[in-house]
């Protein structure tokens, strides 16, 4: 039996720290208000709300726990983000390059670590840095072709 | 101790499955949500 992410014990001390945790069943003969609400397509479907309850990441699917965690970080992190709370972004963005640098998310993160130092410094060094580390790190990601318009940044 | 949930899953997670009441503890505890949309089939 696949018990999925939460047999690992770091996983559940994390969401239990980090977030509020909610479940909610999906019926596919009769969609729950909540799926239409968030259009729910497929299972498992992991959203991270802010407080207000507005989506910020959404992910789908079996992850193993390096995937999973770096998930976590990276939903946390567009949470503060998307609300220009930069610092706390930053720590988030860094945490998940650090500690999950293998991880599928991980090059998303690294891409928003630097788009959140820039919009805190107004230093384009920062966006250049961004297509420096994902050109060395992951060359082949989606993120680092993202990032190509950075490398004319002068540094 | 591990013990399975009505979710199937098996962890100590303390769920919520009201929509609402997360997000009045979210607030309260100035802490995102984790949602987890599952099906049991």
């Amino acid at each position: 039996m696949n018990a999925g992410p939460y047999s690992n014990e770091k996983v559940q001390r994390f969401i239990e720290e980090e977030f509020i945790p909610l479940k909610s069943q999906c019926f596919w003969d009769k969609r729950t208000e909540l799926m239409k609400k968030f259009n729910i397509s497929w299972t498992p479907t992991f959203l991270i709300h802010d407080s207000g309850g507005t989506e910020h990441e959404r992910f789908i699917g079996f992850n193993p726990p390096d995937d999973f965690f770096a998930r976590l970080g990276l939903g946390k992190g567009k949470v503060f983000f998307n609300h220009f709370r930069f610092d706390q972004a930053i720590a988030r963005f860094k945490a998940v390059f650090e500690r999950h640098p293998d991880a599928g998310g991980t090059p998303e993160a690294v891409y928003f670590l630097g788009v959140a130092g820039y919009w805190k410094t107004h230093d384009a060094k920062a966006l250049r840095g961004i297509y420096d580390t994902l050109t060395a790190k992951y060359p082949q990601s989606e993120w680092t072709r993202r990032a190509l318009p950075y490398a004319r940044i002068p540094l | 101790m591990l013990v399975a949930d009505k979710g199937g899953h098996m962890g100590e997670i303390q769920w919520e499955r009201d929509f609402d009441v997360a997000i009045e503890k979210a607030k309260k505890a100035g802490k995102p949500i984790f949602h987890d949309f599952w099906f049991d089939g």
